[in-house]
């Protein structure tokens, strides 16, 4: 007699994969697997999947067969394909390669997630002889593709060695032939116009941040002497865009003071002529932390800033004019494909130590950008270490395997295969990197925006045609 | 407290919830306890072999019957969790084993994007849903 779930015997015609199941609503049941494969199931179809009775129901034996959550004789190696092409960023070796030129910067923005320095300081340029030893280093990863992201402080204060490091890196490409994409994220206001000619030639990619409307921005992103930025900002944007017809990206971080602005945000980015706009929390380290009282909010009430200003986006597209945002569009992509999306936070494990790596303008290597406030996240040096050194040691691995979350209840949670901790908010917070789950402030956020767009995809048709749309458009994230 | 299970003793400000550890294993206590951690401190004593017992003090005053009934779902969730885990633990190294073990699948021209920067476009065109359709009910 059955006395439990657990007495039923298992079936001779398949077995389960790992599987994780949540109720999302009365007779809806998401389950989940590792390699980020999911089917919404009916009450009964569910009560099949746990009882081990799904050959009863041919059907759902199918469906379950074609994702992988039951595994047969004949879809093991379809399986092992999905798994590799979800993870294979494992095996690939570093792509982005964030070279944090200047530690200067001629702005004070309130969340910036390093601690900028004063633009008079001496000593935190990136020279040219530690510059050549991070192209060295960057060539050294495995990877085909490289991308070589010019970050500060504010990297214009140092555009020398920009020029420096595209020419010594093409120079070495003669002999590594690599696919190389060169961006700059700079705040814009020191861009001239034979800089941004040189730019062009060389098609570096630029990317801003423009914080939303004047009233928003100029609180948030000032100027050292206390004004803000807005107005240099959007004359440059505009320049770039019709002047020169070139593309220039941004991206709003959103504060408290952002918060009632959701609407007049993402307005901002529809009249500059984007068509997409990518909404960002803060991560609680540098600046960010040091005025958290001021600036910071909860995870429920960015998510509800978040999902306003996504319903308004939903209803400029319903009008006709298509505009995506660009979370929502990553997390879509997630569940849609089966391929690694390569964005390097939002997996399981993260980029952190793996795909992505940042060196300081002294040549020290962090695990990602976000880790540069932190000397915890120093992984090595230019100066001494090779990358086969570095990308073996036990600190890249424990960091590996921290952001996996196969070591904490990450891996008990149904978002995982679409998410992860992220580790330097976790030691931002609570000066430890392996994260408190049920009150970890990332872990809030990521789980709500998935959650979101889960429920959107699943129960709305309109919305999910419109996320389709976003999906197949070729726009970036 | 006549209709609490006889497992749970209510305080003043917090209860004592005692586990037969035969039902729930010491991992399955633990990871309760830890899910539990934005609503109460949690203090775990006892003896695993015979009785676990643990203390439970909600941070918020007037939510000690949430937080004992939250305790007893989280208990439950993470034993079958763990069962679960056990149960499908050789299909899972039998996949990931057979993933390192082929020649793996890799887009090497994937250029990886990041938090500031992403203006590359998708190469990819990938809004080919790989879900079978959902039929009608």
């Amino acid at each position: 007699m059955v006395t439990s779930l657990f007495d039923y015997p298992e079936s001779p015609q398949y077995a389960e994969n790992r599987y994780i199941p949540k109720k999302l609503a009365e007779g809806d049941y998401l389950v989940t697997i590792d390699n980020g494969a999911w089917a919404l199931l009916s009450e009964e179809e569910h009560e099949l999947l746990k009882t081990h009775r799904v050959s009863e129901n041919p059907d759902l034996f199918k469906k379950l067969e074609s994702l992988g959550i039951i595994i047969t004789q004949s879809n093991q190696a379809k399986v092992v394909g999905d798994y590799q092409a979800r993870f294979s960023h494992i095996c690939n070796g570093t792509s982005l390669h964030i070279a944090a030129i200047t530690s200067r910067c001629n702005q004070r923005c309130l969340y910036c997630y390093v601690n900028p320095k004063p633009i008079s300081s001496k000593g935190f340029d990136m020279d040219k002889d530690t510059a050549k030893r991070v192209v060295e280093f960057m060539f050294q990863s495995p990877s085909k593709a490289i991308t070589i992201e010019f970050q500060g402080g504010e990297p214009l204060l140092n555009f020398p060695i920009i020029q420096y490091i595209i020419d010594y890196s093409k120079k070495l490409n003669k002999k590594y032939k690599k696919d190389i994409v060169y961006t700059l994220v700079t705040n814009l206001t020191l861009m001239q116009e034979d800089i941004l000619k040189y730019l062009i030639r060389n098609r570096v990619g630029i990317c801003t941040s423009l914080d939303g409307p004047k009233e928003v921005h100029d609180r948030n992103r000032r100027f050292l002497g206390g004004h803000g930025t807005h107005d240099e900002v959007v004359h440059w944007i505009q320049d770039i865009k019709t002047q020169f017809a070139y593309n220039v990206n941004a991206l709003p971080v959103i504060t408290k003071f952002s918060l009632p602005y959701a609407k007049e945000i993402v307005d901002e980015y529809v009249n500059l002529g984007f068509n997409r706009i990518r909404i960002k929390h803060m991560i609680y380290c540098g600046l960010a932390k040091e005025n958290w009282n001021k600036i910071g909010y909860t995870p429920e009430q960015y998510l509800k800033f978040w999902k306003g200003a996504l319903e308004y986006c939903f209803k400029i597209n319903k009008s006709g004019r298509f505009f995506a945002e660009g979370t929502s569009l990553l997390i879509t992509r997630k569940f849609l494909s089966r391929d690694y999306q390569a964005f390097t936070c939002l997996g399981w494990p993260c980029g952190a130590a793996l795909t992505q790596t940042s060196y300081d303008p002294h040549g020290d290597i962090r695990s990602c950008d976000e880790s540069r406030s932190f000397e915890e996240f120093k992984i090595g040096s230019v100066r001494k270490d090779s990358y086969r050194n570095v990308y073996t040691s036990p600190r890249v691995l424990n960091i590996v395997a921290l952001t996996s979350g196969l070591n904490s209840l990450c891996d008990a949670c149904v978002w995982h295969p679409y998410c992860n901790n992220c580790i330097v908010s976790s030691f931002g917070m609570e000066g430890n990197p392996v994260p408190k789950l049920p009150i970890d402030y990332e872990c809030k956020i990521r789980g709500g925006l998935i959650e979101h767009v889960l429920r959107t995809l699943a129960y709305s048709k309109e919305k999910r045609k419109i996320l389709m749309e976003w999906c197949s458009s070729k726009q970036g994230i | 407290m006549t209709d609490s299970p006889k497992n749970v003793q209510y305080l003043k400000d917090r209860v004592l919830f005692s586990i037969n550890p035969k039902i729930y294993p010491l991992e399955v206590v633990h990871s309760a306890a830890y899910a539990l951690i934005d609503k109460a401190y949690v203090m775990l004593d006892g003896d695993p072999n015979d009785e676990i017992i643990a203390e439970l003090k909600p941070k918020n005053k007037g939510e000690i019957r949430e937080v004992v009934t939250k305790f007893a779902e989280e208990l439950l969730n993470y034993a079958v969790y763990y069962n679960q885990s056990r149960m499908n633990k050789g299909v899972r190294e039998m996949i990931i084993g057979r993933v390192f073990s082929t020649n793996i699948q890799a887009s090497e021209t994937t250029q990886e994007k990041d938090e500031k920067c992403d203006e590359i476009a998708d190469p990819l065109g990938i809004a080919k849903p790989w879900t079978p359709p959902k039929k009608k009910r």
